[in-house]
């Protein structure tokens, strides 16, 4: 196969793909909505442009698949036949189907899946929708079917010869494309690739349907334009090369601190000279320029959340189908923009957290007919930025959860001892279900009380340097909060030295720090803790958590201490000095383990020191443990 | 010369010191060759790892290779260098005593290494190169970095 079929090709999957997951919430929302034109339109659309782009490579089960549904869809649009659960149930089927056959062009494995089954299934919905008049329909369809896909090939053709498409539109100037590059002079980030191709050829495709464009007299190239606008928005890069500019911007940074080292030496050396107060003009300017820069370059990576939250109306659904219980599924903020890292890893644990919500957190509608709550549960989602955070909030209005109950579970699992419950507060028990092998529903159901997946929504989380907390309320629900830091790759942290070494604090997790005296700290029961405000709080040293050998600080009259608050928990950690607040680029270790060592990465500071940066989650989680051993 | 078993092609290895024995690393692994550097400790990590060093804004980890095959510690001197090599994608340096020469071995002048021992080292140990009167023991990169997750 040639390369420039290749690329044909994965460019045709990558934007399938999109439109599937573009169209599967619309499904949802037209079942909720009921008969909605434009939805149906838009989703009639999509898959006409799937069926027709898969015709044209010739993958066939993606065109009999993507017909038969699509039939149904212009049964519906033409209002011959109103929406039925039976038929939603089929075509989200089809849809499944389609992904596993983009899966299989996707993975070249040939594999063939036996589609006649669904076919024959969509067929006889809608013969049934019909009322018996399906076969007349396919028919009529098949013919347009041909002629529609007769027209794309001669669009596709006009464009396809030369292998780079880019280039025709650059070269035939009566070609739309480059109507639509001229129409835009201001924007160079036009970019004429392949997607343009594909989404002339869908525009081509519209207006040939007749059917679709009521008004025949609107001149092709104003359509052009309207699609063309949208692409040119857009452009698709290579993740490597955005990282690689993320590497570089990172190294900016470390060149701009050491810079400002040396500016402040010279500075302070030279003070009256002049060019001595440029250079450090200069290097402010460049302070500024850089940390725009960053933050630019840092804004490349950030795509909305909506990417995630886009399977989940279809899977709370499902869902609320097979547990027989009403649910509707409320989503706010998804145009929140998080870095790439954090959609790749929130996934799951947005899964688990919604299917732990509807399975466990909301009752069946009996029991909220009884207790006197709308019959229909609800089951909402925010995400809004807060600082230099992103907050996810999960709000079921269910039962909430019971503590005593969770305690005795955790008790029964042995997870905790009996007095371990007892101290615990009704906050802390809460996060008995994020610990692995436990699950408190009696009976395990297919979706979810595996006892696995609760632990997956802590690790994951504090793997974005993030954290999770709960509140919950007897009869009014629960809420699930997750803090997730912006951007995973440049920090603003505390410096601080410990045996005179330097070691990095993430600041969103410190709370203050403070100076006390050596009587202040207390030890109870072989813990050193500390009275802050009337509130104890455990207190570690950081020479003793590193092991690294040196009790500097014990020998000290004062103590420097950390306050960490990481949800609900809160330590202090004792250090020999505080050095300041930087802005520090993470670096990862690769080819050593640290899964021990408390390190979350390594930064390399104005000096060209490396220093660690640690790693507070994984402190706090290991908490308990330490507690017990000191 | 007994063994023909590896072809007639030429080898090439960077031959170092480590307690007053000759060792060698294939080439192509090597990055590069530099002198020892501030290096960063590690907390709580294995003993061998003697920490890490900033090689042009990469933090890289240190292997220190005497802990490492449990020989008698030495401080650092002069001649100390760290050998940069990039194994399995994975950039690491040792720590050596000193770095000698580039020397090309034909492959036949290349033992397997002896059973002699159980001991904990042998399984780095690709070969044994017999020339003019030296033993020069080649080490298998791979294994002893390689190793490194498993340990």
């Amino acid at each position: 196969m040639t390369d420039e079929m290749e690329e044909i090709i994965s460019e045709f999957i990558t934007e399938a793909e999109e439109s599937l997951d573009r169209i599967e919430p619309l499904f949802v929302e037209l079942e909720q909505k009921g008969e909605d034109r434009d939805l149906i339109n838009d989703i009639f659309r999509s898959m006409h442009t799937i069926k027709g782009a898969a015709g044209f490579l010739g993958y066939q089960l993606v065109v009999d698949v993507a017909h038969s549904s699509e039939n149904i869809m212009k049964k519906l649009r033409d209002g011959e036949i109103s929406l039925s659960r039976e038929l939603m149930d089929v075509i989200l089927k089809s849809i499944d189907m389609l992904r596993l056959l983009l899966d299989h062009i996707k993975e070249k494995d040939g594999i063939e899946e036996d589609v006649a089954p669904l076919v024959k299934e969509l067929g006889s919905a809608l013969s049934r929708a019909t009322g018996g008049q399906g076969e007349i329909t396919v028919k009529v369809d098949s013919h347009n079917q041909t002629s529609a896909q007769q027209q794309e090939e001669t669009v596709f053709s006009k464009l396809s010869p030369a292998p780079e498409m880019d280039a025709v539109s650059d070269r035939a100037p009566d070609a739309p494309a480059s109507v639509q590059a001229e129409r835009l002079p201001d924007a160079p980030e036009v970019i004429k690739h392949l997607p343009d191709a594909e989404s002339l050829k869908e525009e081509a495709l519209a207006l040939n349907d007749t059917d679709e464009i009521k008004n025949p007299a609107i001149p092709p190239k104003d359509h052009g334009l309207k699609l063309k606008d949208k692409s040119a928005q857009n452009l698709r890069v290579d993740v490597e090369r955005i990282d690689k500019v993320m590497d570089l911007a990172g190294e900016v940074v470390l060149v701009r601190n050491r810079l400002l080292n040396l500016s402040h030496y010279f500075d302070q050396k030279y003070n009256n000279d002049p060019q001595s107060e440029s250079l450090t003009e200069t290097v402010s300017f460049l302070d500024r320029v850089t940390s725009d820069m960053q933050l630019a370059v840092m804004r490349i990576r950030m795509q909305p959340i909506k990417k995630v939250l886009g399977k989940f109306p279809r899977f709370v659904r499902d869902m609320s189908a097979s547990l027989n219980k009403d649910v509707e599924l409320i989503i706010t903020g998804e145009g929140t923009e998080v870095d790439k890292t954090v959609i790749e890893h929130i996934g799951d644990p947005l899964t688990h957290i919604l299917r732990n919500s509807i399975d466990h957190g909301l009752e069946s509608t009996e029991e909220r007919v009884a207790k006197g709550k709308p019959s229909k549960g609800r089951v909402k989602i925010d995400i809004f930025q807060k600082g230099t955070q992103v907050v996810i909030e999960i709000t079921d209005d269910g039962k909430g959860m019971d503590i005593s109950k969770l305690k005795k579970k955790a008790i029964d699992k042995g997870l905790i001892t009996r007095d371990e419950a007892a101290k615990m507060t009704d906050k802390a028990a809460t996060e008995l279900i994020f610990m692995a092998g436990f699950s408190t529903k009696e009976v395990a159901t297919e979706l979810s009380g595996r006892g696995v997946g609760m632990d997956v929504v802590k690790n994951n989380i504090s793997m974005l340097n993030g954290y999770v907390e709960i509140s919950t309320e007897k009869d009014v629900g629960s809420t699930f909060r997750i803090c997730i830091p912006l951007t995973l790759a440049i920090i603003h942290a505390l410096m601080v030295e410990a045996s005179n070494a330097k070691y990095a604090i993430p600041l969103s997790p410190i709370e203050e720090t403070l100076k006390v005296s050596a009587e202040e700290i207390e030890n109870v029961s072989g813990q050193n803790v500390i009275v802050i405000r009337d509130k104890v709080c455990p207190l570690f040293e950081l020479n003793d958590l590193l092991h690294t050998g040196g009790n500097g600080a014990n020998k000290a009259d004062h103590k420097y201490i950390i306050v960490i608050s990481m949800g609900d928990r809160k330590y202090c950690i004792a250090v020999d000095k505080l050095l300041g607040q930087e802005e520090v680029v993470i670096k990862t270790l690769d080819g050593i383990d640290t899964s021990s060592s408390f390190v979350l990465g390594a930064t390399i500071t104005g000096d060209g020191k490396v220093v660690f940066i640690l790693d507070v989650s994984g402190i706090s989680r290991n908490l308990v443990e330490i507690t017990k051993n000191s | 010369m007994e063994t023909a078993t590896v072809g007639e092609d030429i080898l090439q290895f960077v031959t170092f010191n480590l307690n007053n024995e000759e060792y060698a690393v294939d080439i192509l692994s090597v990055q590069e060759i530099n002198r020892i550097t501030e290096i960063t400790k590690v907390p709580n990590s294995e003993d061998y790892v003697e920490g890490v060093v900033n090689l042009r804004g990469k933090v890289i980890p240190i292997i220190n290779l005497r802990k490492k095959f449990s020989f008698e510690e030495k401080t650092a001197d002069d001649s100390s260098r760290i050998i940069i090599m990039e194994i399995q994608n994975i950039t690491n340096g040792l720590i050596v005593d000193s770095v000698s020469e580039v020397l090309r071995i034909p492959a036949s002048f290349i033992e397997p290494a002896p059973p002699m021992s159980a001991e904990q080292n042998s399984q780095f140990i690709r070969g044994i190169a017999k020339l003019e009167g030296r033993l020069i023991i080649l080490l298998d990169i791979d294994r002893l970095l390689g190793n490194e997750d498993a340990s």
